[in-house]
């Protein structure tokens, strides 16, 4: 028998034995070929990938992102999963080599069945891989509207092939080669070595809360501009406070409670507690990192969620004043069958119109603000009485200008970032030089409101309020092509009109290209993007969310034998199946709660400073976030822990002396 | 009274109607009083572990029955099953089964403490069994830093803690030196007399059965033999390794 056939025949003997780190294995090198092959999509490079080159070139760096993560976390988890796998048979090459085996046998053993393996899963995760490849799609065609039809790249499936070939040879090597190190009892005693009492340094425990405290405090105070100085320092000092929390503060708490007689004293708890105590130090580092993935991850979704929900102020689109507005002018000024036709179609749409305005403009030359060219800019003039009414169904200030006063109107309440303040003007001038075929007047500005009373429509969006005597005036000298009349409609609930006004936008046509304008239309466009982006998001989110709780079922389950005895005692002394599941239960809850508690408050804080950044009140998405991870970690705990007491029981299972 | 009772047990393993069957035990019968100590011997293989394993509700009889107390524990579901041993059943095994993740103290009171008993009540118990025991001074020492005579003196101190209606022992004294043999048997002699605890104790062991006031020996699953000690311990030995000889097979090494 060559070393191949007893690897292989090993293989099939112990089956059940690989089936978790086979799945695991076929998991990660699905999920990479899926993102490859969408990556390596036809589509996606010749074709238009999205409405336009930015909303492309935004993806593009997102599935660049995305990629970086991907590599990162299969390197990371095939590299994890290994070397616990490996780890977990050090009786068996302990056994292996007492009967004789060389070490350079056990590493060949070792990486022929990698080999092994490592063939069966990338031929089981490419399957896969292919087969979900379709589903991903459907989901990518879906957020951001473009056909993926299903296809098999070629490069995707050679590049996953070879890049997992390599991985799992380089990272058995790795394994191989620490099994050399130990000896031979070591490795026969992996499982039997009675565990020593954890011990750990209050200095260490009570400087993990410190940092921990002041990284949360930081980030808590810390405003605006300055939130990105203080970043980097903030993360890594709650990374290494967290580090101190999870190997030190976690024990000490621990041992606090099991000093707590009334407590520790109280039915199933001295042994949930005491083993919880040796369960915690084990887990310490595994606990560590999922909880700062796990922060990473919560922080991340968080961060795109809130973009997400906050897109119409992100966007400037809230403040719009009205929903839907037609500008009539030239050859249109007549043409009131197209706006009643536009307001037949929204009723059939059944959205009721709330508010309707029209309202009279003039375009006039400002001579005092010359362009770079010397020439007056346009501006619009609107009558006091209009403007007031506007501006009473936008919720903006009205006001009262005089005669031979103006009020000069900017359309934005924020300049970038700054919020225009009263004493900051934006027009410049105390005089206002109107123009109007060939006659001007001067006017004296009185003063300027900011907000946008009649929705932007193009270059049209400066207002000059006029006196409504002075307005007649001008109005008298206007002619046709000086008029333009603003259509405004107010719908009940603009969300709902995209169907209504794609099809008010197909009935007007070309003679009111960039005089039509509706909040959801650009709304739906963004919408489009972000949603992508939240897609990419949550993808990325499940695989840590997956990986971080893998991990802990690795380490779990590495060490399910060790439980399996004590729990045999317990039941050999009696306890009943209820008092098991409950000490079970009370053990993995800590492994799988904790990390997830520590991640919620380091993205709590994380969220509050993205929020003290961007000036918005971000607990309620961050609350939305943190619930939605609950409930699947509950369900994944809820999973985790009936195998867990499946295999607990079947392993308890045999006689009280039949030890002998 | 008796405390324990049985009638006509008999173990057969295999499937029936198909294949080998083994008759682990045939017929077996056997009363304790209260307050006995009695020893289960014979040769391997000879059904003293099936017997054992019956007492301790773990497995079941295929016929006959066990009364302990004058219940029937085969009768009862798994979790009551449970809660019986707790309450009516003491342990002590060859390997000790002690929790590592517990300190010495903690094993011991484990069984009170599943019991949901009052803390005060938990230290007193606990602090007389230690000093029955002779274990005082290790009570907050974890399981890997006492030796193997102190492991299986805890082991009883928590077997006796919740004064059960019988303890049972299985080969205590099989992974112990001759010392720490003596000193535990002489640990289950006090408690036996001062305690008038009721032990029935499997072993290979003749040293270690002179400590009994009665030893049944068993062989291919049946009675076999019955000695009562009359005298002293010594004569007792004699007796027992005379014993050891009729019954023949394995026993040579240990005498």
């Amino acid at each position: 028998m060559r070393l191949y056939d007893f690897a292989l025949k090993n293989l099939k003997g112990n089956l059940y034995r690989y089936v978790m780190y086979y799945l695991s294995n076929v998991f990660t090198i699905a999920v990479f070929y899926i993102f490859l092959n969408f990556l390596f999509h036809p589509r996606l490079r010749s074709g238009p990938l999205a409405p336009s080159a930015t909303v492309h070139s935004g993806a593009m760096s997102g599935i660049f992102i995305c990629l970086v993560i991907i590599i990162i976390f299969t390197v990371l988890f095939i590299g994890y999963a290994t070397s616990m796998f490996i780890k977990s048979r050090g009786k068996e090459f302990g056994l292996l080599s007492l009967f004789g085996m060389t070490n350079k046998q056990i590493r060949k053993y070792i990486l022929t069945e990698g080999i092994i393996i490592s063939l069966v899963s990338i031929i089981s995760g490419v399957l896969a891989g292919m087969l979900f490849s379709k589903l991903f799609f459907m989901a990518m065609e879906a957020f951001m509207d473009i056909s993926l039809p299903f296809n098999v790249s070629l490069t995707a499936t050679l590049l996953t092939v070879i890049i997992f070939l390599g991985l799992f040879q380089v990272v058995n090597l790795l394994a191989a080669s620490k099994i050399r190190n130990k000896e031979i009892v070591d490795n026969l005693k992996t499982e039997r070595v009675p565990k020593k009492m954890p011990r750990y340094s209050r200095i260490k425990a009570a400087l993990g809360v410190i940092l921990l405290g002041l990284g949360y405090i930081t980030a808590w105070i810390v405003d605006g501009a300055l939130v990105i100085f203080a970043m980097i320092p903030v993360v890594l000092i709650v990374v290494l406070g967290t580090y101190f929390i999870f190997t030190q503060f976690s024990i000490v708490l621990a041992n606090k409670l099991a000093n707590n007689k009334g407590l520790f004293y109280n039915k199933t708890n001295m042994v949930a507690f005491s083993q919880m105590i040796f369960k915690l130090k084990d887990t310490a580092k595994v606990l560590f990192l999922s909880s700062i993935l796990g922060a990473i991850t919560f922080t991340a979704t968080e961060t795109i969620y809130s973009f997400f929900t906050e897109i119409p102020n992100i966007s400037g689109i809230s403040d719009m004043p009205q929903d839907i507005a037609i500008l009539q002018k030239g050859e249109n000024l007549y043409d009131d069958e197209s706006i009643n036709e536009a307001i037949r179609i929204l009723e059939d749409e059944g959205i009721s119109i709330e508010e309707f305005y029209k309202v009279k403009l003039i375009n006039v030359t400002n001579e005092t603000d010359k362009d770079s060219e010397g020439n007056g800019t346009y501006i619009l003039a609107i009558s006091n009485s209009d403007y007031n009414m506007l501006a009473r169904s936008a919720g903006r200030e009205m006001v009262t200008v005089n005669e031979n006063e103006v009020i000069y109107n900017y359309p934005f309440t924020t300049n970038l970032f700054d919020e225009v303040t009263d004493i900051e003007r934006v027009y410049p001038y105390e005089v206002m030089e109107l123009n109007l075929n060939g006659e001007t007047k001067n006017f004296k500005v009185k003063g300027e409101t900011h907000g946008s009373v009649t929705t932007l429509i193009m270059n049209y969006s400066d207002l000059v309020v006029l006196n409504d005597n002075d307005y007649k005036k001008l109005m008298d000298n206007a002619t046709e092509k000086d008029i333009r009349i603003f259509n405004g409609i107010n719908v009940d609930n603009w969300k709902r009109s995209y169907k209504g006004s794609l099809e008010i936008a197909d009935m007007l046509g070309m003679k009111y290209k960039n005089s039509f304008y509706s909040k959801v239309i650009p709304y739906r466009q963004m919408r489009s993007f972000y949603g992508f982006t939240l897609f990419l998001g949550f993808f990325i989110a499940f695989l840590f969310f997956l990986a971080t709780g893998s991990i802990i079922y690795f380490k779990l389950f590495n060490e399910i034998k060790q439980d399996g005895v004590e729990y045999g005692i317990l039941k050999k002394i009696g306890i009943t199946k209820k008092e098991m599941n409950s000490m079970i239960t009370k053990q993995i809850a800590v492994i799988f709660f904790l990390p997830f508690i520590v991640s919620t408050l380091h993205s709590l804080f994380a969220l509050k400073s993205l929020a003290n950044l961007l000036n918005a009140i971000l607990i309620k998405n961050g609350l939305i976030v943190m619930v939605g991870y609950f409930i699947f970690q509950g369900i994944y705990f809820l999973i985790i822990r009936r195998i867990f007491i499946n295999r607990i029981c079947s392993a308890t299972g045999t006689g009280v002396f039949a030890s002998i | 009274m008796f405390i324990l009772e049985t009638k006509g047990l008999s173990k057969i393993y295999g499937s029936k109607g198909k294949g080998v069957t083994v008759k682990a035990l045939d017929d077996f019968s056997m009363n304790v009083k209260e307050g006995e100590f009695v020893g289960v011997m014979g040769p391997s293989g000879s059904g003293k572990t099936t017997l054992l394993n019956i007492l301790a509700t773990i497995d079941s009889p295929t016929s006959g029955e066990v009364l302990i107390n004058g219940k029937n524990p085969h009768r009862l579901d798994e979790d009551e099953l449970a809660l019986f041993r707790r309450k009516n059943l003491g342990f002590i095994f060859q390997d000790f089964n002690l929790l590592d993740t517990l300190s010495v103290k903690e094993n011991i009171i484990l069984p009170l403490v599943l019991e949901g008993k009052g803390q005060k009540e938990i230290e007193k118990k606990a602090m007389d069994m230690a000093k029955i025991l002779n274990i005082e001074e290790i009570l907050n020492k974890r399981t890997y830093e006492i030796s193997g005579g102190q492991q299986q003196r805890t082991a009883c101190a928590r077997a006796l803690i919740n004064d059960p209606s019988i303890i049972l022992a299985d080969e205590p004294t099989g992974n112990l030196d001759s010392k720490a043999s003596m000193d535990l048997m002489e640990a289950l002699e006090t408690i036996n007399e001062k305690r008038r605890a009721t032990i029935v104790m499997v072993t290979h062991d003749a040293f270690a059965a002179s400590f009994c006031n009665r030893i049944v020996m068993i062989k291919d699953g049946k009675f076999y033999l019955e000695l009562v000690k009359s005298s002293s311990r010594q004569v007792f030995f004699k007796e027992i390794l005379d014993g050891l000889s009729l019954i023949g097979g394995g026993y040579n090494e240990t005498i």
